[in-house]
């Protein structure tokens, strides 16, 4: 009796598993991996972060990749949001190389960067060098005035910061909110350091001339220009050139006062897995072509002295020399009091 | 774990069913299921197979053309000569050369010739504007200019494209007869291209993609609302995984295209998505649901069939077992069951009629232990007479009648007590007195000798067994003579006790020996006594024992009783 339970037991825990085994033979999945795809190969690779815009780092990077054979993958993302991320990773990155963002920022990160000193650095103007090469300047973005041409006579256009704080242009400024655009906060920054008064008097006389009003972000700047919500807008000359060059109807103006021409960078991350690879990308951005590429097709100034550029010469800019630690240093406090200022209209 | 199951039909029937029906179900669906993906994903695999392979060839084809017209193209005298010409006319026949020498790729490409400076020239394309530029120090042109003899092929990425939709350029330098670079041709492919040459190649579940060197994505089928599985597996293969699986439910399959750096990839849609499988399984569940129900309600109505009866019959058992044999249960069925209730009504009606019958008997008996009991009576009072006349013998001095009175008192005495066994001597000495009376009745015409060895006086034998065979030894063996011996002689071996009474007499005729031998009433008139004895033992201790008759050579007959040695009272 028992043996029988036994084999009838027996005979059923064999269909069972027989049955198991039928329902998970559908695993043998063949691996396509026959088609003789090969990847990078050993460090060929690159991983850069970016808050350049897709259409700024896409061509870069192309160009690099085939040039190199490096592989690179690009992440992108906001400037403080990368630069926060780089911070979070510490010892271990993900990425090799920061790409993007002002060089007061990249300054305010420099402890997760490794120094490095590019072969071709004696090309690049002096100013934009930093003092311990914790970051490399890509190109260079002085802020720049630009009105509606159809409102606005050439006669009567804005000439500079004090013209822009008069009742003239009371109300009719596009600005964007320094909280959220890092060029905003650059002109503000741009502004204080030439009228070089009292911080929060100053700050106060340029929102009674905003009356108060800010865009939410830079690239509303010249939209609200272009449709006449705005007269004057302040941004970069980069934006600017490429928005009159798609055809908007405005005219750029260099205050006559001066102006800023604060650079962004790009900067290798310390410990990066593909430390070489990195370099070789500091050495291409900053290379002649790159440089001139960014200058043919995105209007963007070059760091280097020796390339051919057909905007304003640079010494007719009478360009300032910005104090980025200073900016990065009062950075919280002006905010702050611009906030404040805001909200008490 | 079979235990608890076994004790139940219903439960052991269920079990039954499942395996004959569910088990046969659940293994031919998952079979089936089974085989269907298997071979389904034969055939996907080949026909994406066979479509990969078409396109490779496509394009295979394509691209060697674009090399060796732009080759022939960036040698031609004709083509060098009048690059830089201004005349109208030398221009009209450099558009003839070009159309001439790129019709049969112009489907899929468009050519243009650039100047040494990236200043468009010449193009088949209307959307090229002549004059436009193209960078010399970067991208297609710098590569082409750093290897003129190659055929250059890149990407175009969509925000710096020349023109809107222009996918992929390829370059190769035109050299002049020193081999210096003096312009260079570029073919463009945009969209529209591509669209016309992967038509047809593509359907519902097959996405095709073309990417570069690099696995960024050149042209891909996949509808623009999903998200690209290129740079999955981009992903995949820079991590170094397996990036078969980067998309459920899908295949992937690639080739390169040899001398061009690029590649393609199809993603086809697996045959059996995981849905379609989970629902195939879902369908077999709930087949094996019905499955199980069915088999609850059959395996219920059947025990119910068959429970119901047994327990009908177990009732009526019950009711046997506590003594009413009235009971009788109803048969309606025809089958085994029917049978079964059928015979146990017969089996109790047979165990009434008995059971009647053993009461008849026992009535009987009682009436016969009745008779009994009041005959006692007499032979008490016929007992104390018998001993009155031996003392009135004894005072008149008339021995005879003493000896008669006394020997017939202790047979009488002897014949109605109770005690079923006696032991030998008691026997032989109830045998002497029967003997004292018939030598008195015979005038002593017979000696008697008795052979009894003291060690068997004390077993145990049925009372009155050995007189009637010494009666009949007197009566029938010494009747005509005047003299004559009986012997009894009592023997023992192992554990048999034999008491033969021989006598030397007129013997026994053949056929009655036989008849005494064969055991057979019928024939035995006037041998009761014999057959009552042989009956009497055999009653007691079983077949093997009993009486056996046989002559004696020397004349007369010797009857050997078998008897089991026993001490003690066999209690029957």
């Amino acid at each position: 009796m028992n043996k029988y339970v036994f084999s009838k037991f027996q005979i059923v825990v064999g269909l069972l598993i027989s049955f198991a085994v039928l329902l998970s033979g559908c695993g043998n999945r063949q691996v396509g991996y026959d088609t003789g795809i090969e990847g990078p190969g050993d460090n060929n690779e690159l991983v850069v972060y970016t808050s350049h815009k897709e259409e700024v780092y896409e061509p870069i990077i192309k160009e690099f990749e085939e040039r190199t054979g490096i592989w690179v993958t690009v992440i992108a993302g906001g400037t403080n949001e990368l630069l926060e991320q780089i911070a979070l990773e510490g010892d271990s990155p993900v990425c090799d190389i920061m790409f993007g963002g002002g060089v007061e920022n990249l300054e305010a990160y420099k402890d997760y960067f490794l120094p490095y000193t590019c072969s071709e650095g004696k090309d690049i103007a002096k100013d934009y060098l930093s003092a311990d090469g914790c970051w490399t300047p890509f190109s260079s973005l002085p802020i720049v005035f630009v009105y509606n041409n159809k409102l606005i006579y050439e006669s009567a256009e804005p000439t500079g910061w004090k013209d822009l704080l008069g009742d003239r242009w009371k109300g009719k400024i596009a600005f964007a909110d320094p909280n959220t655009s890092g060029s905003s906060y650059t002109a503000l920054a741009t502004l204080l350091q030439i009228l070089n008064q009292d911080q929060e008097k100053t700050l106060r006389t340029f929102v009674d001339a905003l009356d108060g009003n800010v865009l939410s972000g830079s690239g509303d700047v010249i939209e609200t220009v272009v449709n006449g919500t705005r007269l004057v807008g302040i941004t970069l000359e980069e934006t600017a050139m490429k928005q009159i060059a798609a055809g908007a109807d405005i005219t750029m103006v260099y205050p006559r006062e001066g102006t800023s021409a604060v650079p962004d960078g790009c900067a290798i991350i310390k410990n990066a897995r593909n430390e070489d690879n990195a370099k070789q990308f500091i050495e291409f951005i900053i290379s002649k072509d790159v440089q001139q590429y960014i200058v043919d097709k995105f209007n963007r100034r070059s760091v280097r002295g020796d390339i051919k550029d057909s905007k304003e010469p640079f010494k007719n800019l009478n360009v300032i020399d910005f104090d980025i630690s200073k900016a990065s240093i009062i950075q919280n406090e002006v905010l702050k009091q611009w906030s404040a200022l805001i909200a008490n209209r | 774990m079979f235990k608890g199951i076994r004790t139940s039909f219903k439960s052991e029937l269920l079990i039954c069913f499942f395996v004959v029906s569910l088990l046969p179900l659940l293994i031919c669906s998952a079979f089936m299921v089974r085989s269907f993906q298997i071979k389904l994903r034969k055939d996907y695999k080949e026909e994406a197979t066979i479509k990969l392979k078409n396109m490779e060839e496509n394009l295979t084809t394509i691209f060697n053309k674009i090399d060796t017209i732009s080759a022939e193209l960036s040698v031609n005298e004709n083509i060098v000569k009048t690059l830089y010409v201004k005349d109208i006319q030398k221009k009209k026949s450099m558009y003839l050369e070009l159309y001439n020498n790129t019709t049969e790729i112009r489907e899929y490409a468009d050519f243009s010739l650039y100047s040494i400076g990236g200043i468009c020239k010449y193009t088949t394309n209307n959307a090229i504007a002549i004059g436009s530029e193209l960078p010399t120090y970067w991208g297609i042109l710098r590569a082409a200019r750093k290897e003129p003899t190659k055929l250059q092929i890149q990407r175009v990425e969509k925000t710096t494209s020349t023109r809107e939709g222009v996918l992929l350029q390829a370059s190769r330098a035109i050299t002049d007869s020193n081999g210096n670079c003096i312009g260079f041709i570029v073919i463009d492919m945009d969209t529209n291209d591509f669209a016309k040459l992967f038509q047809g190649t593509f359907s519902f579940n097959t996405n095709l993609m073309l990417v570069d060197s690099y696995w960024h994505s050149i042209y891909s089928t996949e509808s623009a609302s999903e998200r690209s599985i290129v740079p999955t597996i981009r992903k995949c293969i820079l991590d170094k995984k397996n990036f078969m699986a980067v998309k459920k439910d899908c295949r992937i399959y690639m080739r390169q295209i040899d001398n061009t750096g690029l590649s393609i990839v199809l993603e086809q849609g697996e045959a059996f998505t995981s849905s379609i499988t989970r629902s195939m399984y879902g369908i077999s569940i709930l087949m094996a649901a019905l499955c199980f129900l069915l088999c609850v309600a059959v395996s219920l109505t059947l025990s119910r069939n068959l429970a119901k009866p047994m327990h009908t019959l177990t009732k009526a058992m019950k009711e046997v077992e506590s003594g009413d044999l009235n009971v009788q249960i109803e048969v309606e069925r025809r089958d085994e069951i029917g049978h079964l209730a059928m015979h146990f009504n017969r089996m109790i009606k047979e165990l009434q009629y008995y059971m009647i019958k053993q009461i008849r008997q026992q009535k009987e008996l009682n009436n016969a232990s009745i008779a009994m009991m009041q005959a006692q009576l007499n032979p008490h009072f016929l007992y104390n007479t018998l001993d009155t006349m031996k003392w009135v013998a004894k005072a008149n001095h008339i021995p005879e009648i003493a000896v008669l009175s006394s020997s017939l008192a202790k047979i009488l005495r002897n014949s109605i007590s109770s005690e079923a066994f006696v032991t030998v001597k008691e026997e032989m000495e109830f045998v002497k007195c029967y003997i004292d009376i018939q030598q008195i009745r015979f005038a002593d015409r017979f000696d008697y000798e008795v052979l009894l060895p003291e060690e068997l006086e004390h077993y145990k034998i049925p009372k009155l067994i050995v007189q009637p065979i010494v009666e009949n030894a007197i009566i029938h063996g010494l009747a005509d003579r005047d003299s004559g011996n009986i012997r009894v002689d009592i023997a023992c071996e192992d554990d048999t006790l034999f008491i033969n009474v021989l006598d030397d007499g007129c013997g026994m005729a053949k056929e009655v020996m036989e008849h005494l031998n064969s055991r057979n009433r019928d024939n035995l008139e006037g041998h009761l006594g014999f057959y009552n004895v042989d009956t009497i033992i055999r009653l007691y201790y079983g077949h093997e024992y009993g009486l056996n008759a046989s002559d004696i050579e020397s004349g007369g007959t010797k009857v050997t009783i078998t008897l089991p040695l026993r001490k003690e009272v066999f209690d029957a």
